[in-house]
């Protein structure tokens, strides 16, 4: 397996157990306090989210990187492998970014508008790992 | 020039024209009145109307100003690829301003007018981006 895998798998597995961590605690706060879901205080959970996971994922990287010294890190596979799976999700993330443009003209509350580009940025990710891991294990089609 | 390049200069086109316009109106409406008595939704969804049309009609006479050329080959399919992933990078960067705008609380229309903004500037960047490969074979 070679590190540009390793850090795909990485960043996939962060990636969800941050997702996940985020709706567990804006689920909670909202049952908890018995309010709905634009009332609940969403800032301080998104933020830590989007900052503790990229922080959780630049470490994960830096150590698969470490542990790979002295090895080849990259090859010409990994290269087109990328090249091939760059755009996946872009499609999806310019969509999902058009309709909370046409939230706020709706005058859709924060909550959701914050929410719909929050989501659709993780799942444009998880869409670009899933290709990205796919082709190292299935290989590209031809 | 192959017609998937004339697709790019017509969109290129209709965004500069309309998101332009767009936001030389705003910026003449900032200079006299507070950000938030701005009546700016009506304008926008008209702006994003023009531009579909104004595309659509770009499109039109690009592809009528094509006849005859060649079709889109291997290298408008890298440049395109290329494009588009530099583009949707740029994107991510740029729409963290309204995303960090909603998380400080501030109003709907600097959150809209900056996802707009990111829109406009990616779409031109992207533009920018292929017309700079296709010249130079940069990207391909």
């Amino acid at each position: 397996m070679t590190v540009t895998e390793r850090t795909t798998i990485a960043g996939t597995i962060l990636g969800l157990v941050v997702f996940i961590a985020y709706w567990v605690v804006i689920i909670t706060r909202a049952v908890t306090d018995d309010v709905p879901f634009v009332d609940v205080e969403w800032q301080g959970p998104m933020l830590a989210a989007i900052l503790v996971g990229g922080g959780l994922y630049a470490v994960s990287y830096g150590i698969i990187w470490w542990r790979a010294r002295g090895t080849r890190r990259t090859d010409e596979r990994d290269f087109e492998i990328e090249r091939y799976a760059e755009t996946a999700g872009a499609g999806l993330a310019g969509l999902g970014s058009l309709a909370a443009l046409i939230m706020l003209t709706l005058d859709v509350d924060t909550f959701w508008v914050a929410t719909t580009l929050f989501m659709v940025g993780y799942l444009a990710s998880l869409v670009n790992s899933g290709v990205t891991i796919a082709a190292y294990r299935q290989g590209m089609p031809s | 020039m192959t017609i998937t390049e004339r697709y790019q200069w017509a969109y290129g086109f209709a965004v500069l024209l309309t998101s332009g316009a767009y936001f030389v109106w705003l910026g003449l409406r900032l200079a006299e009145q507070p950000a938030d008595s701005i009546e700016y939704v009506t304008p926008l969804l008209w702006t994003l109307l023009a531009s579909f049309i104004v595309h659509s009609f770009g499109r039109g006479f690009a592809a009528h100003a094509a006849r005859g050329d060649s079709g889109s080959d291997e290298r408008d399919r890298a440049i395109n690829q290329r494009a588009d992933a530099l583009s949707f990078f740029v994107f991510s960067v740029l729409a963290a301003a309204p995303l960090v705008l909603g998380l400080m609380g501030e109003s709907a229309f600097w959150i809209t007018n900056s996802l707009f903004l990111a829109y406009s500037l990616t779409a031109v960047i992207g533009v920018g981006l292929r017309a700079w490969s296709y010249r130079t074979g940069a990207l391909a």
